[in-house]
């Protein structure tokens, strides 16, 4: 079974600057294998979370709406 | 007691008066903030009263000059500096004087004008260094 | 009578400020502060820009209520179980109520080559000279890429580097140079500005005035020979002139328990009391807490009116909500009004808001001076702009 870390981002209740940049804070200490899961209650999230994917090329794993928040689980491949 | 705390609350009164000359000369040199509103301001209807507004700068710049924020300061530290000691001779002192209204608080005014009169500074220490103070 | 209780507030900026003229009737006030002065922050920008020093500081004492104690040091740790504070001497004070409002602490080596960065060309968040020297980069720069890129999304003031970029903007052109220059905004975002709904009044703006932004844009490494900033998704941008927003972290002072800062330093406070964790009598406000939505001069002063009348017993919660100003350059100018239910309003850009930003500027000392005159003024003012309100009226 792979070593690597698996870490929970809760960006839930906030909008402003928004999730994404929770996501970025984690990225920043991230590695290549990593896998990262965000929850977020803003709902412009899902659209956000695409946009970051297709940029940074990393990859998205799953993108879900629960009861109570979105959670998208990404897998760290794109760290230079 | 009570003139005491009368100079207390007129000097808290003064000073506060004070910080909101210092506020309105503040917004008066802001060239950003004056810039914006004459582009506002000046338009053909308005430039009538555009044409005043020398005058009207002019009358607000003597209330905020800086002699008379000076003159301003001076009587606050005056007040302060005086202790308790020496406001209830101050107090004692207008008891003894024949003036006509008595009891209410002074104004600020009314005091300076009361002090120059000679048979009142005669004998008083305290009222001759606040018009040394005072100056011309 | 019984003797009125102690109130220790670390810090002499907004918050600290207007805390303690706030309390000033019922405790008694000790504040301490590392300099004597009182810095306005939002100047850096004017300076930046515009060579502007007038509102910059003033001493501390000279912005105190009567009767507050002003302590001029460090602080170098703060007990929150033992409710006692160490100054720089090692001297030990007590307090009943403590009120920890020291700010941030910029930190340029948090991105590679940021150190030498601001050497050259200066910023607009960490010091004066700083700014001045951003100064001397748009009054002298000729041709080029000129570029802004946001390096701590969690950075002072969220207007400012559309602020700056605008600003720059306007001095070229004013110059007569600007056709010649390639303007460059960076931004960790997906749009220009996080916020959708201020990205709708913000975005055109940029688009008219010729700004290229660059979005998902974190600044990470700066190579200081090749002139390229490196971002943590991977692209690089080439620049003549350079100004990063640098880290921010939490403030130097050592707090214990240690679970009441969080990694990056910061006062881990609830975001609608501002009280630290399970402690009611200790509060974090302004910069240096996380119950600050946004690190604003306006989000501190609320939140010291909250915790004055959270200490005499009233329930007064954060609403946080946000009024920013935003200069938008040729006496234009925008605000940022949002709260924890309402996203930012789309308020149009026009000069009575930039008249409003300057209105404020001029009366600041006084607003902190007296806040028993101006809270009436402000509760009028805030209750009448609330964004469920303004949402009716900017659709």
């Amino acid at each position: 079974m792979s070593t690597a870390a698996k870490k929970v981002v809760d960006a839930r209740g906030l909008s402003c600057p928004g999730p994404i940049t929770n996501l970025t804070k984690a990225y920043r200490d991230a590695k290549n294998g990593d896998v990262l899961e965000i929850w977020a209650t803003d709902p412009g999230f899902k659209s956000d979370i695409k946009a970051w994917i297709e940029r940074t090329k990393n990859e998205l794993v799953d993108l879900r709406e629960e009861k109570d928040k979105i959670v998208a689980i990404v897998k760290i491949t794109a760290k230079k | 007691m009570e003139e005491i705390n009368e100079a207390e609350l007129q000097s808290e009164s003064l000073e506060r008066l004070l910080h909101l000359v210092e506020m309105v000369n503040n917004i008066l040199k802001d060239e950003e903030l004056l810039k914006a509103i004459s582009k506002l301001v000046v338009s053909e209807e308005t430039f009538l009263v555009v044409d005043r507004l020398p005058q009207i700068i002019k009358l607000i710049e003597q209330l905020t000059r800086q002699e008379n924020l000076e003159k301003i300061e001076l009587i606050l530290n005056l007040l302060q500096s005086l202790d308790k000691q020496m406001l209830e001779k101050l107090g004692n002192a207008f008891k003894a004087m024949k003036i006509e209204e008595k009891a209410k608080p002074m104004s600020i005014s009314k005091i300076i004008v009361t002090l120059s009169e000679p048979e009142v500074s005669k004998g008083l220490d305290v009222v001759l260094n606040l018009l040394r103070a005072l100056g011309s | 009578m019984a003797e009125k209780k102690k109130f220790l507030i670390v810090g002499g900026g907004a918050g600290g400020a207007i805390l303690a003229n706030s309390l000033i009737k019922d405790f008694n006030v000790t504040i301490v502060n590392d300099t004597p002065n009182h810095y306005y922050w939002p100047q850096l920008l004017q300076i930046a820009f515009r060579n502007d020093y007038s509102n910059l500081y003033r001493p501390l004492s000279s912005l105190l209520a009567k009767g507050v104690n002003l302590i001029v040091d460090k602080v170098k740790k703060v007990d929150l179980q033992e409710r006692t504070v160490t100054l720089s001497n090692n001297k030990l004070m007590n307090y009943d109520y403590i009120a920890i409002a020291p700010g941030v602490t910029i930190e340029h080596k948090g991105i590679e080559g940021n150190d030498k960065l601001v050497e050259q060309y200066g910023d607009f968040h960490s010091t004066p000279q700083n700014a001045s020297k951003v100064f001397n980069v748009v009054t002298n720069m000729k041709k080029g890429t000129f570029l802004i890129a946001v390096g701590d999304p969690y950075h002072r003031c969220p207007p400012s580097p559309y602020e700056g970029i605008l600003l720059a903007d306007e001095v070229f052109r004013l110059r007569g140079v600007r056709n010649d220059i390639n303007m460059v905004l960076a931004v960790p975002y997906p749009r220009a500005y996080p916020a959708e709904t201020f990205n709708e009044v913000l975005e055109p703006i940029l688009k008219e005035r010729g700004i290229n932004v660059m979005t998902f844009f974190t600044a990470d490494k700066i190579d200081i020979e090749n002139k390229k900033i490196t971002s943590l998704e991977g692209e690089e941008l080439s620049y003549d002139a350079a100004i990063v927003i640098p880290v921010h972290k939490g403030p130097k002072i050592e707090i214990k328990p240690e679970d009441a800062i969080n990694q990056d330093g910061f006062i881990n406070a609830d975001k609608f009391t501002n009280q630290i964790l399970k402690y009611d009598d200790a509060f974090a406000i302004g910069d240096a807490s996380t119950s600050a939505n946004a690190k604003t001069g306006v989000t501190a002063h609320l939140q010291a009116k909250v915790v004055s009348k959270r200490v005499l017993g009233f329930d007064a919660r954060n609403t946080g909500r946000t009024n920013c100003p935003t200069e938008l350059g040729f006496e234009e100018g925008t605000f940022v009004i949002s709260d924890y239910n309402h996203p930012a309003v789309k308020v149009p850009a026009n000069a009575i808001n930039f008249i409003m930003k300057r209105l404020f500027a001029d009366a600041y000392w006084d607003i902190i001076r007296h806040p028993e005159f101006w809270d009436p003024i402000f509760d009028v003012y805030f209750e009448n702009t609330q964004p469920e309100v303004l949402w009716k009226l900017f659709r």
